[in-house]
């Protein structure tokens, strides 16, 4: 277990930059989630610190101790493939107890440890199978436990549920949520699929064009994401253009198209060019005009779609403005009220804005 | 549906079809050795096992089939090791005038073998080794170079190369990780590539022929020099032994080895 850090990590390719300075601590024990689309730099940059790619320029410590240059098979680091990458020759437990032999751990220790890992991924009875003999989310198991065996100093994991039907996926992120409690072992995960990363780790580091954005709790990042580009990344959201036409006390006054005025938190400067960042479920939905004025906006339902526990309602505003609205289905009639063409009225808190 | 059971059936047709072209010689040969009389006829009239009592009296076969069997295992030994770094190379490296490579690799395929065992022996000559075992061998090696490169190739392509890093990430330098990971993953197209040269080797006539005098010779030689001045069906009755025993043996390496999956992947 380490604390792991990055500084000012560069890698290039010729003239192509891929990483272009990347900054990162991952602290110890903690699990950090790369999230970023592809070919942003994140597995370009899980392959520097597992030391499979040496980078331009840049450091990488584990605890200090940096570690560029050292060969990857002395840096004592898990990994875990999107293919699994498990030995096809050898069963469940000789794969398992692969890194213990290339430490020369002794056999009763070593046996002992495979049983531990294995039952830590409650695999324990399938020790004598073949990787082939075993489904996908079995395999992904064995993988975490030949990438945990070795006590690393931080668990890599790419893509970790990437080849897993829907279902499984959500069995194994519980899985490898509480499987990186127990072990407690610092952990960075690459992802590009927001959900997992949001409900896998501690931290989200979200990764834009070989440069680390914002890095951030998943409920900072979520609900108060520094940039435009981050808000939009991290599930689905509404960017309105607008100018500032007022601003008091802790408040701003925003104007959109010709007719919309919206309140927004914050003090802005007055005459600014602003982008408003609203998340769809932030809208309150009402069929009749509420009574209350600020922060309405009257518009016509284009689409409503059916999710299972929510309905998305895609609304334009009378200035063409297009929203995305998603509105909890609570009542069985709930989706029934909807028609398209229909007026609908909806209302968001000043303080569920956000200004960039 | 019915438009299904007769494309089954057509095809069914035409593989049993192939299957009796193939195997029809081999059963002619294998009924001709126990025939009773002296001249091959089929069917034969009456049967004995006099045709293998026989084989002893073919000229040196003992001696020759020994070194038909040194000579296949030297050549296909040292071309299968070649062939494994060669197919590494291929595979995983760019380098300059790797196009030009494979394809002369894989030329002794398209050259005549005849061709071949003319231009050995003048080479040979030339370098004063000539009708020497040594050089037998290296003919040899020429003829079956490029079937282990193909196989190992094939087994190359098949795998997960990650499964390497996987190995480095566990603490397995460069060396460990090719005796323990990428080794045995080559396995099956390292023993067909073998079996492949041996084979070949073993029973090879054309680049022998050019390659021999005096005491050094090899078995198809002694077996030929047999059938052109017999008429008596002792070849058949080595034939079938012959025959008997390579199905064996692979038969034996596709099971225990899991060959096949060369060719059906996994």
């Amino acid at each position: 277990m380490a604390r792991l850090e990055l500084s000012d990590l560069c890698f290039s390719v010729g003239a192509l930059d891929i990483l272009r300075s990347v900054n990162l601590t991952v602290e110890e024990g903690t699990c950090l989630a790369l999230l970023g689309p592809s070919g942003c730099g994140k597995t370009t940059t899980l392959r520097c610190i597992a030391g499979f790619v040496q980078p331009t320029s840049g450091s990488i410590s584990f605890n200090g101790e940096p570690v560029v240059g050292v060969p990857a098979h002395k840096r004592n680091v898990g990994l875990v493939f999107q293919d699994y990458a498990l030995f096809p020759h050898m069963t469940v437990a000789d794969n398992v107890a692969y890194g213990l032999k290339r430490r020369g751990v002794p056999a009763a220790e070593c046996s002992r440890r495979v049983a531990e890992a294995l039952d830590l991924v409650q695999l324990e009875a399938l020790a004598d199978r073949l990787p082939r003999q075993m489904s996908g989310g079995q395999q992904q198991r064995v993988s975490l436990a030949r990438a945990l065996v070795i006590r690393p100093n931080v668990l890599l994991l790419d893509e970790p549920l990437g080849a897993l039907d829907r279902k499984l996926r959500d069995q194994m992120q519980v899985e490898l949520k509480r499987i990186q409690r127990e072990s407690g072992i610092t952990t960075i995960i690459v992802t590009h699929d927001q959900e997992e990363a949001l409900s896998l780790s501690d931290h989200v580091a979200v990764m834009f064009d070989g440069r680390i954005h914002e890095v951030g709790t998943p409920t900072t990042l979520y609900r108060e994401p520094g940039s435009r580009n981050v808000m939009e990344f991290l599930g689905a959201s509404n960017i309105l253009e607008g100018t500032v036409t007022s601003a008091r006390s802790g408040a701003s006054r925003i104007r959109i198209g010709d007719t919309l005025q919206l309140k927004a938190g914050g003090t802005h400067d007055k005459g600014r060019a602003v982008q408003l960042g609203i998340r769809p479920e932030q809208f309150v939905v009402e069929t009749e005009k509420p009574g209350k004025a600020e922060n309405v906006i009257a518009a016509t339902v284009s689409e409503a779609v059916y999710k299972g526990p929510h309905v998305e309602l895609y609304v334009e505003t009378g200035d063409a403005l297009r929203l995305l609205v998603q509105r909890r289905i609570r009542g069985i009639a709930a989706l029934d009220s909807f028609e398209i063409g229909q007026s609908v009225y909806l209302t968001v808190e000043p303080e569920a804005i956000l200004v960039f | 549906m019915s438009e299904e059971r007769e494309f089954r059936l057509i095809i069914s047709v035409l593989g049993w079809l192939a299957m009796a072209f193939l195997v029809f010689p081999v059963l002619v040969t294998v009924l001709v050795s126990f025939n009773g009389s002296f001249f091959i006829e089929f069917p034969p009239s009456s049967y004995s096992l006099e045709w293998y009592r026989n084989i002893a009296n073919i000229n040196k076969i003992g001696e020759a089939t020994l070194i038909s069997l040194m000579i296949a295992t030297i050549a296909a030994t040292l071309v299968t090791a070649m062939a494994l770094g060669t197919a590494m190379a291929i595979v995983r490296y760019d380098f300059a005038g790797k196009a030009a490579l494979t394809s002369f690799l894989l030329s002794p395929v398209a050259v005549p073998i005849v061709a071949i065992g003319i231009a050995l022996v003048q080479f040979f000559i030339r370098l004063d080794i000539a009708f020497t075992w040594y050089s037998l061998v290296i003919g040899h090696m020429v003829l079956v170079a490029a079937y282990p490169v193909r196989t190992i190739v094939a087994s190359m392509t098949l795998y997960n190369p990650n499964i390497e890093e996987a190995a480095a990430s566990l603490g397995a330098n460069r060396w460990v990780t090719f005796w323990t990971v990428t080794l045995p993953q080559l396995k099956p197209g390292i023993i067909s590539g073998f079996l492949f040269a041996f084979l070949i080797s073993f029973d090879n006539y054309p680049i022998s022929i050019f390659l021999v005098r005096g005491g050094l010779t090899t078995m198809p030689i002694e077996l030929f020099n047999y059938i052109s001045q017999n008429f008596d069906p002792t070849p058949a009755a080595f034939s079938t032994i012959y025959i008997l025993t390579i199905s064996v043996i692979i038969v034996f390496v596709e099971k225990r080895y899991q060959v096949i999956s060369l060719s059906i992947g996994r």
